[in-house]
């Protein structure tokens, strides 16, 4: 096998608008894929317009090809090349290109987590993402995902938010911003970070191919963090890549009994790392935990952020929670998520921003040994 | 107006002037009349389509598509212009009464009165709060000024010699979500 041949097959799938990899691995690679007789083809299921474009491809000129994709900015790294992403490697079917676009080139030596979850995801784990993405980031961790809606598009915004480098795996050719609403975000990440797809330019996002993107993101990180996921779900197809190309996958726990959270929950029963917050985090990473900021020294404070523990509530609920009248209640939340402890969801209800232990007071005989 | 949401885009936009400035302008082909339009504008909407978004027992069917295309239709700019927002959840059905009607109405017409003849100063620590809301980003600039007057209609409500840093902070709650 080499480079050239793959190319050849690259820009053969590429014109025929089908996937290079599949085919190419049923066919025993891809030379043996350009010397294919038509009945060959045709008994592998090669579709008439591709059999055409790999006859154009054996003689096709190669550099025009990589000039044409330069021109949207795209590059395309064979799996024989230096510059092919060292993780895609451990992948039992590593495609046989990528395509990279965007502003950071991949080095082989930077360390990557993949930060993922649910489209549909609860405010509390969208700031939960955002904030591990900028922690994970602002270390100099690149933060891999698969921009999709919710958790990863919240994972990509901390990152470069932070200042940090992110990587995007595309389940389309690195010419089309999808979702669409994540256009401002695509953006900005092909400004500061990278684009990464095995489809090449043109390529439509479909259904079939965000479960195959997913274990890319896998493979190009040393640990999976899954943020919020249900049961079934496509993080939970990431964390399964994950655990078998043996990656660290560790999970954020939800309420018991949540629906919301019932695939992470399941990871962190069958044996996956429990994530809280970027001291968890940085374990996993091996990099420095945050300093952590003193708890607030107002007893009333305390007693609001102990009730807040992991479930958003009105201020209504708090002021009758903690027998402070409504104005007063008001006033010390206010004052908490000017400090930055809280934060508000897009209902209004008010969340932990920052994790909290309520800090331990004097110690309890039953403990001290 | 209820289900603020459901009305015409262009027609929420145009609140924003009368709001604003207390006037609405009207421009056609033959000349422009501005008119007086000073009103209270009092609106409601669900947290989401379905309705239970934020609700602690039941659980949210909208998709995160429908939720942001739900919310997008009030802007950024108009909600900004509501002093007052306020989130109100499931209503328990034994709730204690609150305050009699006119022992509140009795209250406002006290405020009002304070306010037109002498409107309680701003002390430090209220301006050092709205500051570091401004700083933390929690707010814009007409925010930040539309909380200084809200801070200094609750001063007013209590009877307060000034508008204290819990004032500020209790106007500042009122801002709800978003800038």
């Amino acid at each position: 096998m080499s480079a050239e041949a793959v190319m050849r097959v690259v820009i053969a799938a590429a014109r025929a608008g089908v996937e290079p990899s599949a085919l190419s691995r049923r066919a025993g690679g891809p030379e043996a894929l350009l010397r294919a007789s038509a009945r060959r083809l045709d008994r592998l299921g090669a579709p008439e317009r591709l059999r055409d474009e790999l006859r154009r491809a054996r003689t096709a000129d190669i550099d025009a090809y990589r000039l044409e994709l330069a021109g949207s900015g795209t590059s395309c790294v064979t799996v024989f090349d230096q510059g092919y992403p060292a993780g895609l490697h451990d992948l039992h079917d590593p495609p046989l290109a990528v395509f990279l676009r965007g502003a950071l080139p991949l080095a082989a030596d930077r360390p990557a987590v993949a930060i993922v979850g649910a489209r549909r995801s609860s405010d509390t784990g969208l700031r939960l993402a955002r904030r591990l993405g900028g922690f994970a980031a602002g270390a100099g961790v690149a933060v891999v995902s698969g921009m999709a809606l919710g958790i990863d598009g919240a994972a990509h915004a901390g990152a470069l938010d932070a200042g940090g480098v992110t990587v995007a795996v595309l389940g389309c050719g690195t010419d089309i911003a999808y979702p669409r609403s994540h256009r401002g975000l695509y953006a900005r990440i092909l400004e500061h970070g990278l684009a990464v797809s095995e489809y090449p330019p043109g390529t439509a996002p479909a259904p079939w191919r965000f479960p195959a993107r997913n274990r890319l993101i896998a493979a190009l990180a040393r640990t999976v963090v899954i943020v919020e996921a249900r049961v079934r779900s496509g993080a939970l197809i990431t964390a399964d890549h994950a655990l078998d190309l043996g990656r660290d996958v560790v999970a954020v726990p939800g309420a018991a009994g949540s629906s919301a959270s019932a695939g992470t929950n399941g990871l962190i029963k069958s044996g996956a790392g429990l994530v809280e917050d970027e001291a968890d985090l940085s374990v996993w990473l091996g990099i420095d935990a945050p300093a952590a900021p003193p708890p607030p020294a107002d007893p009333a404070a305390r007693r609001v952020l102990e009730g807040l523990s992991g479930r958003p509530a009105y201020a209504d609920d708090i002021a009758a929670a903690t027998g402070l009248g409504p104005g007063s209640a008001a006033a010390l939340l206010s004052r908490l998520e000017i400090d930055g402890w809280l934060a508000r969801d897009a209902s209004g209800r008010y969340i932990l921003a920052r994790s909290w232990t309520p800090s331990a007071g004097p110690p309890s005989t039953a403990t001290a040994r | 107006m209820d289900e603020l949401p459901e009305f015409n885009r262009t027609a929420l936009e145009a609140l924003r002037m009368p709001i604003e400035d207390g006037e609405v302008l009207v421009s056609r082909a033959a000349g422009s009349v501005c008119l007086p339009a000073r009103c209270m504008v009092v609106a409601a909407m669900n947290p989401c389509p379905c309705g239970l978004a934020g609700d602690a027992e039941r659980e949210c069917t909208c998709t995160p598509q429908r939720l942001h295309a739900y919310r997008a239709r009030v802007s950024g700019p108009l909600l900004d212009r509501f002093d007052l927002r306020v989130e109100a959840p499931r209503a328990e059905a034994h709730a204690a009464a609150g305050e009699p009607t006119a022992a509140v109405a009795e209250r406002v017409l006290m405020a009002g009165r304070r306010l037109a003849e002498r409107p309680p100063p701003v002390a430090t620590d209220a301006v050092g709060i709205l500051a570091r809301a401004v700083d933390r980003m929690l707010l814009s600039g007409r925010g930040a000024d539309r909380a200084r007057r809200v801070a200094v209609t609750i001063a007013a409500l209590e009877g307060a010699e000034s508008v204290t840093g819990d004032h500020m902070a209790e106007a500042l709650s009122f801002r709800g979500t978003g800038p």
